[in-house]
């Protein structure tokens, strides 16, 4: 444990997690004692940096280089305390969870991996030197809260508090993102250490009060200040642990961090001060009042914690710039200890008595004194009675807020005087959770459910509160162990010493009216028997959220209805029309710059090869006329393949051989496609039909294609002489053969220079033909089936008529097809061909033969599912990638060996290319039998394409796609 | 030769030809339509990817030491021509499964036809959900 890297420390947890799943199944509730690994080195290695400041050093690892974004470790005082508070609470609740979650409970693993997961998202927050590394981890924490909060989330309130608190949380973090990004705007940086000890850069000044505003409302929502406190009652949904450590140690608190860790960016705003002053101490009268007004033990928690946290908040707001920071961290560090420690002892009633009401409960101080022990700590803790850090917190807390009475009178006032009211209605409650829990007699109903809590169960509380009670009697370590985390240069430089007793100063009669009349409140309250009531619903808050949660989907259908038609004849003129106009106007407003490029144009070439030009472009109008004009579908096909063949000329006339290649293929599939999707809807007596969408829509339909054509013709005659930028280009050819080892420039660019383009899209091709699947999914099982596609006897027809000569002959041009593919295969690198070409050809081919010999014999012939051949040619195209990285390289990075004295063959190529080629081969044979066969046998009625198509995947009944449409589908 | 006014004359032709299309009502012609439209530009884009001429085809032995074309243009085409036909095979389907449930393959008739493809009542949907 001598030096654990900086790093390693956010990310153990994250490390352990995820071998969580796996201990929980393995080890059940002991999970928790492997899991206990990650907090407990996490404590050590940041206490080390503690003890040896020299050693605690920023470290810094390339993220995001190009947009200033790395990944920065920077162990401050800041980072340190709250990186300690996280591993040691963290260490504390794992502890306490391993008695609390018992082998009664379920999930152990998951909880477990959450718990780790939001631990290092924590601890990731606390050390990040960049804010958006920062923003980053805080997201994660909100998202790993969700999983916490819902853990149960079979329990409807579970799932209720855990959405609202992701939804708050993770909304007011987009604000936080906007502060983020107008700080890095400002100062041109995202560095948190350039960033706060420099000034924004000259004239970006203006950004930083947006910033401030924006950082506000994020520090807001996460540490659940006005107005949105309301998530975190709610979020007591959690399994307690969860709210031992999220809700009063870690997550809420880094609002509290955030506020700390931008100080020295914001203080000198003259916004800064009243902002945090009135809405911290603002939430903590609040927070106080409501506490009092509950009665469930984790919401009065919860309020309590809330008014806290305002505390926290607002104390901030009490140094601006030139006065430095006092006693913060001593502030925090008492809340820790007693609001974990009261949460847990609340957990642990829970878990002996079965109900967490306060109005149920009473008389468990003789059943279990070490809790009750703990808790009376804790109470006093929060209550700020002598001997406890408590004391010590209230005393400097008074002792500030009578100095800040040198600054604003109004702004004073408001400070003191919500700070003795919330104290006051903190004794308040804090005597009430000691007294009716832990006091008078023992309810009878309760007896059914008691059992007596352990004491490993105990321990963690106990600790926090001897943690509070010794720290409480020792003033001077306290302060020194505060003091060892100060900043220069933010904090005093020579902190006052702590001691208990400061003589009779105001701040001490305070303190001692506080307590008087907290007690004479409770005394009175209790004659009045205000055990009724409860927190009003007007202050809950929560209704407005539902309300707006509620009102966003009625929005969207609202939104729709007004915006979206569902007819493209309607929409897409407009659409295309829109388009069009803007690119017309765009044409025009430039025609002078480009009058001189049109006068270029030689209408009649010069030599006769410009004659061949224009013979191919006067067939493929002849071709086009024959779309437009014939009525018969298959006529139309037929000419429309004359054009798509005709274009392959003019790729050849580009020099691009490997286009044209491509293009006769995947023409060919593609008019089979449709050809078969023709054959089918003349199966289900379908013919060519003349629209009747009135004269007025032709015109329309005319004028748009018309202009779009025009417009087309002048964009591509404009655009010719733009003037490209061939530096890419050229540098690609210059280095095709010494790099790629291939001189086909084409084919090392998709295999080697782009690879990863590629790589993605034979993924988007296997993602399609999954699409094209589940379009066959979703057919309506209950339904009759079609009268078109029932059975019709087809059985093992071929779709071509019997014909031995037809076979003999498809079957040796299978073969020869084949051969000339596993040809095209291999020249590829050096020659127009490649994996593409090559598995376009032998894809063909099969169909050919699926055409002549039925398709349940091709079925027998090639024994595998298409999809999986697709999968299988992923996966060698992402393996053929992964050997560049083991060879030290990039991903597809490509190496080329050579198997040198092969017998017979000599020195063999073995190199990567040739795999990843390999891959994309396997890809396309697959995608394009996988299409092109349901089709197929959807045309031929086929029994087997109803069985193993429909039947295999048909949807569910239950689908609900299926039975909206059950009534009026048909 | 400078500029290609062949080529242009033939893309904006092809892809006036392909919106009429589109603007069909009939399934089959919409089809067609996109087979077209895909790949004029398809062609379009080669074309304004510079002059063919006195340029050989970027293979480099073959080539020798002379000037040829760009091939990351044609890398990219031929990506777009592959996953043109992956986007028309969904297409394809999308009709298919619209012909099957509906039995018609024309747009106007889906859309007259009660509900079709129109977005379920919200609140059918919360009470299902309760």
């Amino acid at each position: 444990m001598s030096a654990l890297p900086l790093p390693l420390v956010p990310a153990l947890p994250f490390l352990l997690a995820a071998l969580m799943p796996w201990a929980g199944r393995r080890f059940g509730a002991r999970a928790a004692w492997l899991a206990l690994v990650a907090p407990v080195l996490a404590a050590l290695a940041l206490g080390r940096l503690v003890l040896d400041p020299a050693a605690a050093t920023t470290v810094s690892v390339a993220w995001m280089p190009s947009l200033g974004i790395d990944l920065v470790f920077r162990p401050d005082g800041l980072a340190l305390f709250f990186g300690l508070v996280v591993s040691v609470v963290g260490a504390l609740v794992v502890l306490y969870g391993a008695f609390y979650l018992d082998d009664h409970h379920q999930g152990h693993g998951r909880f477990y991996a959450a718990l780790l997961l939001f631990m290092g998202a924590m601890l990731g927050t606390v050390l990040a030197g960049n804010l958006m590394q920062l923003f980053v981890c805080w997201e994660l924490t909100g998202l790993t809260s969700f999983l916490l909060i819902g853990f149960n989330h079979e329990n409807k309130k579970s799932a209720y508090g855990a959405r609202m608190a992701l939804l708050t949380t993770a909304g007011t973090g987009l604000f936080l993102l906007i502060g983020v990004v107008l700080l890095g705007q400002a100062y041109g940086t995202y560095d948190l250490e350039t960033m706060l000890g420099g000034q924004p850069l000259p004239g970006n000044e203006a950004l930083l009060p947006w910033a401030f505003a924006a950082c506000m409302i994020g520090v807001a929502g996460k540490s659940a200040q006005f107005p949105f406190f309301f998530w975190l009652p709610n979020a007591m949904a959690a399994p307690t642990p969860v709210s031992a450590y999220l809700h009063s140690a870690t997550m809420v608190k880094l609002g509290v961090f955030l506020t700390a860790r931008l100080l020295p960016v914001f203080h000198d705003l003259p916004a800064w001060t009243p902002t945090l002053v009135l809405l911290g101490f603002g939430t903590m009268l609040l927070g106080a009042a409501l506490a009092v007004l509950a009665h469930d033990l984790k919401a009065i928690l919860a309020y309590s914690t809330i008014s806290q946290l305002g505390l926290l908040v607002g104390y901030y707001g009490l140094f601006p710039k030139g006065v430095p920071v006092e006693w913060d961290y001593l502030h925090i560090a008492n809340h820790v200890f007693y609001k974990a420690a009261l949460f847990m002892v609340v957990g642990i009633v829970d878990h002996s008595t079965g109900t967490r009401d306060i109005r149920q409960l009473g008389g468990l101080g003789r059943k279990m004194p070490l809790t009750a022990f703990a808790c009376l700590v804790g109470v006093a803790t929060m209550g700020g009675v002598p001997f406890t850090t408590g004391f010590l917190s209230k005393e400097m807390l008074l002792d500030t807020t009578l100095a800040f009475w040198h600054g604003d009178h109004l702004l004073a006032n408001w400070v003191f005087g919500t700070v003795v009211l919330a104290s006051v209605l903190k004794i308040v409650f804090s005597i009430r959770i000691f007294h009716r829990v832990f006091c008078g007699a023992f309810p009878e109903p309760l007896a059914a459910h008691w059992h007596a809590p352990s004491f490993g169960l105990q321990l963690a509380p106990l600790l926090l509160a001897a943690a509070a009670l010794g720290f409480g009697m020792m003033p001077g370590a306290f302060g020194a162990f505060c003091a060892a985390f100060s900043i220069p240069g933010k904090h005093l430089d020579v902190p006052a010493a702590l001691h208990l007793w400061h003589g009779f100063t105001p701040a001490l009669l305070t303190s001692i009216g506080i307590v008087v009349a907290g007690t004479v409140v409770y005394v009175l309250k209790r004659r009045w028997r205000a055990d009724r009531g409860g927190v009003p619903a007007w202050l809950g808050f929560d209704r407005w959220f539902d309300r707006a949660v509620d009102g966003l989907p009625t929005l969207g259908a609202a939104s729709v209805r007004w915006t979206q038609g569902n007819r493209p004849l309607h929409y897409l003129p407009v659409v295309l029309g829109t388009a069009l106009v803007l690119w017309a106007a765009w044409l025009g407003a430039n025609a002078g710059s480009f009058r001189t490029l049109l006068g270029q144009i030689e209408p009649w070439p010069a030599a006769l090869a410009g004659y061949h030009r224009y013979f191919v472009v006067a067939l493929c109008a002849a071709a086009l006329a024959i779309v437009v004009f014939a009525r018969n579908w298959l006529l139309e096909l037929l000419a429309l393949s004359v054009v798509g063949f005709l274009v392959s000329f003019f790729y050849v006339l580009y020099k691009a051989p490997d286009l044209a290649l491509t293009q006769i293929l995947v023409e060919t599939a593609g008019l089979l496609l449709v050809l078969v999707f023709i054959m089918r809807l003349r199966r289900g007596g379908h013919a060519e039909r003349r629209g009747s969408a009135g004269r007025g829509y032709r015109g329309v339909r005319l004028l748009l294609a018309l202009g779009a054509g025009a417009v087309t013709t002048l964009f591509l005659l404009v655009f010719q002489n733009g003037g490209v930028n061939p530096a890419i280009g050229d540098a690609v050819l210059a280095v095709t053969l010494p790099a790629a080892k291939g001189a086909n420039a084409v084919n090392t660019t998709l295999i080697d220079f782009r690879g990863l383009d590629t790589l993605f899209e034979i993924l988007v091709l296997a993602i399609a033909t999954l699409g094209c699947l589940g379009l066959l999914m979703r057919r309506r099982v209950d339904a009759p089936p079609h009268p078109a596609v029932s059975d019709t006897g087809a059985g093992a027809r071929a779709p071509v008529g019997d014909s031995f000569i037809l076979l003999a002959v498809v079957t040796f041009l299978f073969f020869l097809i084949n051969v000339f593919a596993v040809y095209l295969f291999f020249r590829g690198h050096h020659r127009p061909g490649g994996g593409f070409i090559a598995g376009l050809c032998t894809a063909l081919s099969f169909v050919m033969l699926g055409f002549v010999q039925g398709i349940e014999t091709l079925h027998r012939f090639l024994r595998i599912d298409p999809m999986r051949l697709a999968a299988i040619g992923l996966l060698v195209a992402i393996a053929s990638g992964l050997v560049g990285v083991f060879g030290g390289g990039a991903f597809l990075q490509h190496v080329h060996p050579y198997l040198k004295n092969v017998p017979l063959l000599g020195d063999v190529y073995l190199g990567t290319p040739v795999f990843f080629d390999l891959g994309v081969y396997l890809v396309v044979v697959g995608v394009v039998l996988k299409i092109v066969f349901p089709l197929v046998k959807s045309v031929q009625g086929y029994r087997a394409f109803i069985v193993e198509e429909e039947g295999a995947y048909a949807a569910p009944d239950e689908e609900p796609i299926e039975s909206e449409r059950g009534e009026g589908g048909r | 030769m400078n500029v290609q006014l062949d080529t242009a004359l033939l893309v904006g032709l092809m892809v006036g030809v392909a919106v009429w299309l589109i603007l069909h009502r009939g399934f089959v012609r919409i089809l067609f339509g996109f087979l077209l439209l895909s790949n004029a530009v398809n062609l379009g884009i080669l074309a304004v990817s510079g002059d063919p001429s006195k340029r050989a085809a970027p293979v480099v032995d073959v080539a020798g030491g002379g000037t040829m074309v760009d091939p990351l243009p044609q890398a990219l085409i031929l990506t777009a021509i592959v996953i043109g036909f992956g986007v028309l095979a969904y297409l394809v389907f999308l009709f298919y499964r619209l012909f099957v449930d509906n039995d018609t393959a024309d747009l106007e008739t889906l859309a007259e036809a009660p509900e079709a493809g129109a977005a379920p009542p919200l609140d059918d949907k919360k009470e299902a959900a309760r």
